[in-house]
């Protein structure tokens, strides 16, 4: 059985109202890639595809149903209609679509299915029967892949990897069955006559068969109150890891400005210093100051105060003889005594002269530069340093609006839900525990054991002296023998199974990674075990872990006889160009049909490879038509073919438009 | 000794010694303030509790420019006086303003001319701005486009 998808249609959700078909040239192509850039609702659609092929979009509680509400344009109502074809070996194909109907004012969701398009479409989630096993939701895990599928499979903490084999191959049904068993049997053993004498132990045997099915009750409550916990706790990550991205984002463009304001403040700084500078030479204050100081040089200069110094009439009046050889006589040292007080001391003299030389030098210094100089420029560093200021603080109001108003409230929620989840776990984490010893479990009341591995154990010692005891102890044994011929079935098919995916695998991966790179599936337990050698080891390159990854979801999808698209999300983003060329080398052998959503910069080296390995592609570029995106409606081909148009979004069909394009405007992902 | 108003103290606390002012010293505001003091021709009186000391010298930026400081307080002291300036006049004031045991070159009179000086040069500031400043530069732009605009433009500077 192949299975392909035809394409999808979308209106009133997160995502743009689009319609997108890979089969417009009337076959599908072997790969489709569907370029979205960021924030265009990628996640979005894959979670819709998901929820299209289980049907579990019944099972959504009303928060995560007003999730997928356009909130930039909100209408009451969205629907998503999934396309697909199905080819039996000797049949002609035939096309189902499942649609979903979104309440967002109640929170529901309504699905029906297109089996007959000349009936049209029957209410209800109704897939044919021959597709229905495989679209149990672990299933259709393993060939869409979402965010972190490929660390899921690796990590050695969860069972992503035995679950998707279990669900693949119906072992969980035998699971199922081999309960049901043991509650059938419970159900009549209750209903035995009671015999004289074994009052006491039948009582004994009731009381733990009532507090097992209490706990069992208990276990499935939480299993199906942790599901839609797990969604809700997916979307809030998501949405938490793109707010903490954004953060990193907004603190480098914080960092940024920052640096531009320290550098405006510094420029500032400098350029106020120098006006003060200029300020402490007086000429540069005002023309009135320079003019009445040139005044007053002028005027000293005019007054022609003593030019010599009085020291020197002192030391003639000491003197015998004048300058000119005459005697001093008292009479002429008198009249120097007297006179000479006119004159002016040395010191006075280099106070006056140097009065003048500064009056020139202070203002020659002024009269050489523009005087207002300094204060333009200042007036420049403060206008780009308020500039600088006001974007800084604008976006530090941004952030913490963004914080304080949305992230906040997000990550209290994520905290919430959590702390919600973590409590269900440790719950059922003791229910499920498989150790301990049942002997003392058996000395103590049923209500004091919270294992269902030690109350089965006590139950089963406590129906075998029953049973023993009032006849039906073949029962009993034939009981056991079934269901011990279930689970040694189940393990042994586990076991095999796991054995030849890993084996295949390990072939798909010698043709998918290259020699120098090498690594295999060493084994599968809960998760996959990947190593070299005799080593294993935790984790491989990027590129290794996704070629890990493919090749047991298209192992297992070989083996299930069902050949599903390879539907993912990022399928190239943890690579190096190196493994991306790889990669697209093989993608064209690994699946029959591959769609993968990618924003612009995956492009590098993937498409170009597969390019030169496949002449399938089909090239689809999905945006929305909003402010800042106008860029790219220019760019559109001129052929109207290749583009569909709708009130917020458009889809193009072009390789070139595809190859040319590059988000112009990046932002978190929904 | 340069003696400045009480008050600048708190007045000027964001934009002395703050980061990236240029007013290092108390004698660089002191210096603004004589200057709209000089401008205005406001030399009060003033009360000797209201200023305090700051320093006895000039501080090193301000060093090389004594003799135009004392040139500017001489030609002050003469245009205040009404009188025409000639040798007698320039001889007085010159001996009132200016000293040689003096670093500064200034005669105490003219300390004291320069303290009253910038006291009700701050004043005169502080009616326009009575509040701290907020910052260096903001406050030396409009010292210069406004304040100097005011001083020496006015009648009074002749």
């Amino acid at each position: 059985m192949i299975i392909n998808l035809l394409g999808w249609k979308s209106y009133g959700l997160r995502c743009p109202d689009t319609e997108v078909a890979f089969d417009s040239s009337g076959k599908t192509k072997s790969i489709n890639l569907v370029q979205m850039p960021n924030g265009t609702g990628k996640s979005t659609i894959i979670e819709l595809i998901g929820a299209a092929l289980t049907g579990n979009g019944t099972e959504w509680s009303p928060y995560v149903v007003k999730q997928f509400s356009n909130n930039n344009d909100y209408k009451e109502y969205g629907e998503f209609e999934l396309r697909l074809s199905i080819e039996m070996p000797g049949k002609k194909a035939k096309n189902i679509a499942f649609k979903l109907d979104f309440d967002f004012e109640t929170g529901n969701v309504l699905y029906s299915t297109l089996r007959d398009p000349t009936v049209g479409m029957d209410p209800g989630w109704d897939p044919p029967s021959e597709l229905r096993p495989f679209l149990d939701e672990k299933c259709v895990e393993v060939f869409v892949f979402k965010g972190d599928k490929v660390e899921h499979l690796l990590d050695k903490d969860r069972s992503d990897a035995e679950m998707s084999i279990k669900a693949f191959f119906g072992l969980l049904k035998l699971e199922e069955l081999s309960e049901f068993i043991e509650e059938d049997f419970q159900k009549r053993s209750g209903s035995v006559r009671t015999v004289s004498g074994q009052t006491q132990k039948r009582k004994n045997l009731e009381d733990w068969f009532t507090h097992r099915r209490l706990l069992k009750e208990r276990e499935k409550t939480y299993i199906s109150e942790l599901k839609p916990l797990y969604k809700i706790h997916d979307i809030l990550k998501g949405k938490v890891e793109k707010a903490m991205a954004g953060q990193t984002r907004n603190n480098a463009i914080k960092k940024e400005l920052e640096k531009a304001l320290n550098e405006s403040e510094v420029a500032l700084s400098s350029a106020t210093k120098e006006c003060f500078e200029s300020l402490r030479n007086p000429f540069f204050i005002s023309n009135k100051i320079s003019l009445g100081m040139e005044t007053l040089h002028d005027n000293l200069e005019k007054l022609k105060l003593p030019g010599t110094s009085r020291v020197f009439f002192e030391e003639l009046r000491d003197s015998d003889n004048c300058i000119c050889d005459r005697p001093m006589d008292k009479a002429a040292k008198a009249a120097i005594i007297k006179n000479c007080e006119g004159f002016l001391s040395d010191d006075e003299i280099n106070i006056i002269n140097g009065i003048k030389r500064d009056i020139d030098k202070y203002s020659s210094i002024a009269k050489s530069k523009q005087k207002e100089e300094p204060f333009k420029k200042q007036e420049e560093c403060i206008k780009k340093y308020n500039e600088d200021n006001q974007s800084y603080k604008s976006h530090v109001a941004i952030m913490e609006n963004e914080v304080i108003d949305k992230q906040k409230d997000m990550m209290d929620e994520f905290k919430d839900i959590l702390g919600k989840i973590q409590e269900k776990e440790n719950i059922l984490k003791v229910l499920q525990k498989k150790e301990g010893s049942y002997l003392d479990a058996k000395k103590r009341k049923p209500n004091d054991c919270r294992q269902l591995f030690l109350i089965d154990k006590v139950i089963e010692k406590l129906e075998e002296e029953l049973t023993e005891i009032d006849g039906t102890v073949e029962e009993l044994r034939a009981k056991n023998k079934l269901k011990k011929i279930l689970s040694d079935a189940c393990q042994l098919a586990n076991d095999n199974l796991k054995n030849e995916i890993r084996e295949q695998c390990n072939i798909k991966l010698k043709k998918i990674i290259p020699e120098g790179d090498w690594l295999e599936v060493k084994k599968i337990d809960n998760s996959i075990i990947i190593g070299f050698g005799d080593k294993e080891q935790h984790r491989g390159s990027g590129g290794q872990n996704v070629a890990v990854a493919y090749s047991f979801a298209t192992t297992l999808l070989e083996r299930s006889g069902a050949e599903f698209p390879l539907i993912v999300d990022h399928p190239v983003t943890a690579l190096m160009e190196s493994a991306r060329r790889e990669l697209g080398k093989k993608l064209a052998e690994i699946c029959h049909q591959f769609v993968g959503f990618i924003i612009d910069t995956e492009k590098n080296g993937f498409t170009e490879s597969l390019k030169n390995h496949t002449n399938s592609i089909q090239y689809i570029t999905l945006f929305k038509k909003i402010k800042g995106n106008e860029i790219y409606l220019e760019m559109l081909p001129k052929d109207k073919n290749k583009v569909l148009e709708s009130e917020n979004g458009i889809v193009c069909m072009d390789e070139v438009f595809f190859e040319q394009f590059k988000d112009v405007n990046p932002d978190e992902d929904i | 000794m340069f003696k400045i108003h009480k008050d600048t103290k708190n007045w000027s606390k964001n934009i002395l010694s703050a980061k990236g002012s240029p007013f290092e010293t108390q004698l660089d505001l002191y210096y603004l303030f004589f200057i709209v003091g000089i401008g205005q021709c406001k030399s009060p009186n003033y009360d000797k509790e209201k200023v305090t000391d700051i320093i006895r010298n000039y501080t090193t930026p301000f060093q090389a420019y004594r003799e135009v400081y004392a040139a500017l307080l001489l030609v002050s002291e003469i245009e205040n006086s009404g009188l025409e300036m000639n040798k007698e006049l320039v001889s007085k004031k010159m001996e009132n303003i200016l000293s040689t045991y003096d670093s500064t070159i200034l005669s105490d009179n003219s300390f004291e001319l320069m303290n009253q000086y910038a006291f009700g040069g701050f004043e005169l500031i502080r009616e326009e701005w009575p509040k701290a400043p907020p910052n260096s530069h903001d406050f030396l732009k409009w010292y210069y486009d406004v304040m100097l605009q005011q001083c020496f433009t006015d009648k009074d500077w002749k």
